[in-house]
């Protein structure tokens, strides 16, 4: 929790929370109604589930599935804040040259979905790809070793979320007391024992919450793991509903792999640990001097340099060098307007609805605290705990037993948005309500304006940083999904996330180059909104 | 506090500290005792906190020496680390180690001495609270806790930077006393910075009055109080009033009447009263008017103007229900006054 919602929680305590209007509860449980469905349905199958489909979940040795997904989820988890506290702390407090370029840049490859950074590295590394191509004339080579499988996979993931810790852990760092530092340096410790016993321990629920991202966008990753043809859970649940009339093991699946990232969630809990991070009092804020890094200042360029090389500038020379080849090779580049529009409008939509549905969900959790809202607010964060591919299929079941009107239409692509993508609108909202406080909107009340006088004059101006964040968060999220795009997208309609994987997974290199990089661009603007919002006010933390 | 009883703890010498934009220390020098208690005061934005953090090895000077004890620790080529330098720290906002309970901060300074930290813990009297997280404490058990992680390795010195800022002021005057006696009772050498004269005066075995990023007077309570070296000094440490004065054959003509001036050069000078050694009696042809009153039960302070148009505050003890605003008084000095020429004593 922030500082502003903690002082707000123990004004809370202190006065006893308003009620609720009637409005806000049902348009809260509508939400709540709308998040569960896709779970609840996924339950309902499973129970029905009879033995022959148990069956074929055992025969499925689905135990070394499950071994296999989080064996990759924990390398990539742990290599990414292998990569992401250093370049965090080296661009927050030391003296590194250019580190305020080098924390736009390391932060950029956010934009590059992983799917796409696999497809690069395939086009790059993989066979007839752009590095054999180039040596084949030359030397002659026409086989290199194969990096498809698990090492593509895991460098493919790694490289495109290790952005999440460093975003996480630099406003960590910024964030924390500077005196605990000096603290030890009084009290006999040298400058590496007060880093390892103090400034990292005290970055722990950053290192933890980033973690959490990169572990859960692991296990939920359908589309580098495919191109990669590593069989993660996501690919076994795609395949045995692409292949399989029966529908039950896919949704025994599913349920399966919810657990185990509810499993991570809890798991992040117990890593934040007991102790609360906290700055008393208000005090002057002195300047930190930056750390001298001396003779380590080239080895940090270099770490810098190496991580923006593989993980910016690489994939966007392998992706404009495949762009070149086929204008050259005078291939048929698909014309990608259309889905760029196709892209642009479900991710606009999304983006509305998110911030409209998080509305009333952080307007209870900032104001009217109470067993209500805490059940309201754990089930709006259901999307977390919820792959792509897993709301895809459970929108497919339903739509298609229950409301087949909405059964491959852009309505429930935009829905499936929502559902995975709410909490990243609630949380900013949440806190530029927190922030609001109460009493300004008392004290336009008290001034004899309507309720819908002061949110309109008020309460709106105030928070609208707040949803912007959300809705470019989400906008930025819904441009880059692919699995839960590619269930429910009505016949012939595309985004520039499928037109991607269509030309990946076909091979057809130069096809998918052109989406590719539009869709890296247009991802960009959002990112600079948010860029723009973690240097004003500092990034939130995830809250419990 | 293992240097001789009257040794020096802590010397530091024409200590300048230059920041991008202004200057924070100039020509900062101090001597600090062994088993002193020192206050260094000064108003918000004359360099205390920085010549602490230049003192613990937090900032390193631009200029001059600091030596603790017969090591040279900064300057003249020397520059020892913080953490080598054996002095304590207790911090504004204490910086407790939030991922640490109450025994692991204390004994974060010490060698798996776990003797120590019990007889820290007593000492402090933190019994029963070890395994308490820095959040779940009270503000004086913070308080105890940050003073105890720096006592607990024994430091030559102990800086504590503004200790009580942050306690409300109900539990400050209680915490002060009991942090004094403890740093007493084991002999700490210690220099706490503050911006609150009676905080100094209280406290202190000496007082260090500090301007501008440098010391302009040291001296026991009583003595920067009685004797200020300078017009600034008496306007820091307490309330002053500053009384226009002509001097003539020893004798001093001012607005509280004619006083004795020994050894004061004729010509102009001003006379410091402090508001306790003015006197003010009810008199309906009083040539004084009291313009305002301040009642704080046992004592009450009274802002009085003189007939030449001087306005004055003064302390008067028990309750004096006919000094009211607009009342006619007389004023007279009964007490100490001191003359200064130019801002300087004579």
């Amino acid at each position: 929790m922030s500082l502003v919602a903690e002082a707000s929680a123990g004004l809370r305590r202190s006065l006893p929370p308003a009620r609720a209007s009637r409005g806000l509860v049902v348009a809260s449980l509508a939400v709540c109604a709308v998040m569960v469905t896709p779970l609840a349905y996924l339950a309902l199958r499973a129970a029905e589930a009879d033995a022959s489909s148990w069956d074929l979940i055992l025969r499925m040795r689905t135990v070394w599935l499950t071994l296999r997904t989080l064996g990759l989820a924990a390398a990539v988890t742990i290599a990414a804040v292998a990569v992401g506290v250093p370049l965090a702390w080296l661009t927050t407090r030391t003296d590194l040259p250019g580190r305020r370029a080098w924390a736009v840049l390391v932060s950029l490859p956010l934009v590059i979905p992983s799917y796409v950074g696999a497809f690069a590295l395939i086009a790059a590394f993989g066979p007839r790809g752009m590095l054999q191509q180039l040596l084949e004339a030359p030397l002659g080579v026409e086989r290199l070793p194969d990096i498809t499988g698990f090492p593509g996979a895991f460098i493919a993931l790694t490289l495109f979320t290790y952005p999440y810790v460093f975003l996480l852990v630099s406003a960590g760092i910024k964030g924390l007391d500077p005196s605990i530092e000096d603290a030890s340096r009084s009290l006999a410790h040298t400058r590496w024992t007060t880093f390892r016993r103090v400034t990292l321990p005290s970055l722990r629920p950053s290192i933890a919450a980033g973690g959490l991202l990169v572990a859960l966008y692991a296990l939920h990753d359908f589309g580098a793991v495919s191109l990669m043809r590593f069989p993660a859970f996501t690919q076994a649940i795609y395949l045995q509903y692409k292949g399989a009339f029966d529908r039950t093991p896919a949704a025994l699946l599913s349920l399966m792999l919810v657990g185990l990232a509810l499993a991570v969630l809890v798991l992040e809990q117990r890593a934040r640990g007991r102790a609360r991070y906290y700055r008393s009092g208000a005090g002057t804020a002195r300047r930190v001097t930056p750390i001298e890094l001396g003779k380590w200042t080239w080895p940090s360029l270099v770490l810098c340099g190496s991580v923006t090389l593989f993980a910016l500038v690489g994939p966007l020379a392998v992706i404009v060098f495949w762009l070149i080849r086929g204008f050259a090779a005078g291939t048929d580049i698909e014309l990608t307007l259309a889905p760029a529009v196709g892209s642009l409008v479900v991710a606009s939509a999304a983006a509305l609805a998110a911030v409209a549905s998080a509305f009333p969900i952080a307007r209870l959790v900032a104001r009217h605290q109470g067993g209500f809202t805490r059940s309201v607010e754990r089930l709006s964060y259901t999307g977390y705990a919820l792959p792509g591919i897993v709301a895809a299929l459970a929108f497919v079941f339903f739509a298609s037993n229950f409301a087949p009107w909405l059964y491959q239409s852009l309505p429930l692509v935009v829905i499936a948005y929502v559902v995975l993508f709410l909490p990243q609108a609630t949380e900013p909202l949440r806190g530029a309500l927190m922030q609001m406080g109460p009493r300004v909107e008392e004290a336009g009340r008290a001034l004899g304006r309507t309720r819908r006088h002061v949110y309109l004059s008020v309460v709106a101006p105030l928070i609208a940083r707040g949803a912007l964040a959300g809705a470019a968060l989400v906008f930025l999220t819904s441009m880059k999904e692919l699995p839960a795009t590619l269930l429910l997208r009505p016949t012939g309609f595309d985004t520039l996330a499928t037109s991607i994987w269509t030309g990946a997974a076909a091979g057809l290199y130069s096809k998918a180059a052109a989406p590719a990089l539009l869709l890296i661009a247009i991802c960009a603007v959002p990112l600079y909104v948010l860029v723009r919002r973690v240097e004003v006010e500092k990034i939130e933390v995830p809250a419990e | 506090m293992n240097a001789a009883a009257e040794g020096v703890a802590l010397r530091c010498a024409g200590v300048t500290k230059i920041f991008d934009d202004a200057v924070a220390l100039h020509g900062f020098d101090l001597t600090l005792r062994s088993g002193t208690l020192m206050a260094l005061l000064g108003p918000s934005g004359c360099g205390k906190t920085t010549a602490l953090r230049v003192i613990a090895g937090f900032e390193a000077p631009a200029a001059g020496e600091v030596w603790v004890g017969d090591r040279p620790v900064a300057g003249g080529g020397e520059w020892v680390p913080p953490e080598k330098r054996r002095i304590g720290m207790v911090f504004q906002e204490w910086a407790l180690f939030p991922h640490l309970d109450v025994w692991h901060n204390i004994a974060f300074g010490l060698d798996r001495d776990d003797e120590r930290v019990t007889d820290v813990i007593e000492m402090m009297d933190l019994n029963g609270f070890e395994r308490r997280m820095p959040h779940e404490l009270s503000g004086g058990q913070q308080q105890r806790v940050a003073l105890g992680r720096a006592l607990a390795p024994s430091p030559e010195v102990v800086l504590l930077d503004e200790p009580f800022s942050n306690l409300d002021a109900t539990l400050r005057a209680s915490v002060r006393a009991e942090v004094a006696q403890l740093l007493h009772d084991v002999k700490a050498t210690a220099i706490f910075v503050t911006h609150d004269q009676e905080e100094a005066l209280a406290m202190a075995d000496e007082v260090a009055v500090m301007v501008q990023g440098r010391v302009l007077q040291v001296g026991s309570p009583h003595e920067v109080y009685g004797s200020p070296s300078s017009r600034r000094v008496a306007s820091l440490v307490g309330e002053a009033n500053f009384l226009r004065a002509n001097v003539g054959r020893g004798r001093a003509s001012t607005a509280l009447g004619a006083i004795a001036a020994p050894g004061v050069p004729d010509g102009e000078a001003e006379v410091l009263v402090r508001p306790e050694a003015i006197e003010l009696v009810f008199d309906e042809v009083g040539d004084a008017r009291i313009v305002r009153t301040e009642f704080y039960g046992h004592d009450q302070l009274v802002t009085a103007q003189l007939a030449d148009g001087t306005v004055v505050n003064v302390r008067l003890l028990g309750p004096h229900p006919e000094l009211r605003v607009d009342a006619r008084v007389r004023a007279r000095l009964a007490g100490q006054a001191r003359f200064f020429s130019n801002g300087v004593p004579v």
